[in-house]
């Protein structure tokens, strides 16, 4: 991350069902945000049934909370944080298969900060946003 | 351990078909509630990360699954910016 800021996992989160990790200022040990990882999956809903489309399961990397302490705000490291995470989804893919990455954005804010680095909302009214694998490593 | 009680009211109907489906398990009535409970529990956490996309949805995901990678430069600029810090945690 950036020299002062550290990023620490946490150690007992559900029984591993997830992955939380801090945003932490090495000096104060201040804690400044963290974000929250879990494997999760992508498929047709009921709507779709008889129609012919791959019924796939598609596996995904969910960045389930990402979230700024309101005191840190404005310093980039949201933005940190999200390179870290998607980091992490990348050396997730090395390990086994994954088409994307997906985030839950929670207001319009953050379906802009997301949508700047090419995170695509599922549909207009929808505040979960994807990335395609594919993308992301050509982004590298 | 059985330490706690969860209280409930219900129609003489809604008891008597449990109380029915409890026989036909061969379970007790408490055994069968909770384990019923427990199922669906189950099913709803363990459901929390899997998705079901609507007809619309689906279709943006296919199209940018199969579609050409369009690089993003705030992207590629956040990426270097995190692999600088290989020696987190």
């Amino acid at each position: 991350m950036d020299d002062w800021l550290g990023l620490y996992a946490g150690q007992n989160e559900d029984k591993f069902r997830t992955r939380t990790f801090f945003a932490v200022d090495r000096d104060s040990l201040q804690l400044h945000g963290y974000f929250t990882t879990v494997f999760g999956e992508v498929k047709p809903g009921a709507e779709l049934d008889g129609i012919a489309v791959s019924n796939y399961v598609k596996p995904a990397f969910l960045i389930a909370r990402l979230a700024v302490h309101q005191k840190s705000q404005g310093r980039g490291i949201g933005k940190l944080m999200l390179g870290e995470a998607l980091r992490k989804a990348l050396g997730a893919s090395e390990s086994a298969g994954l088409e994307m990455v997906i985030v839950d954005a929670i207001d319009n804010n953050a379906i802009a900060f997301y949508g700047r680095f090419g995170f695509i909302r599922f549909d207009s009214e929808s505040n979960r946003m994807f990335m395609t694998m594919k993308q992301l490593k050509a982004s590298l | 351990m059985t330490d706690s009680r969860i209280n409930m009211r219900v129609s003489t109907k809604n008891h008597e078909e449990i109380k029915a489906a409890a026989q036909l398990a061969e379970q007790d009535l408490t055994t069968f509630m909770v384990s019923a409970a427990l199922e669906k529990a189950d099913r709803l956490v363990a459901d929390s990360n899997i998705f079901r996309l609507t007809a619309v949805e689906y279709l943006a995901l296919e199209r940018a699954l199969s579609g050409p990678v369009v690089p993003n430069p705030r992207l590629r600029e956040l990426l270097k910016l995190t692999k600088a810090s290989a020696g987190l945690s």
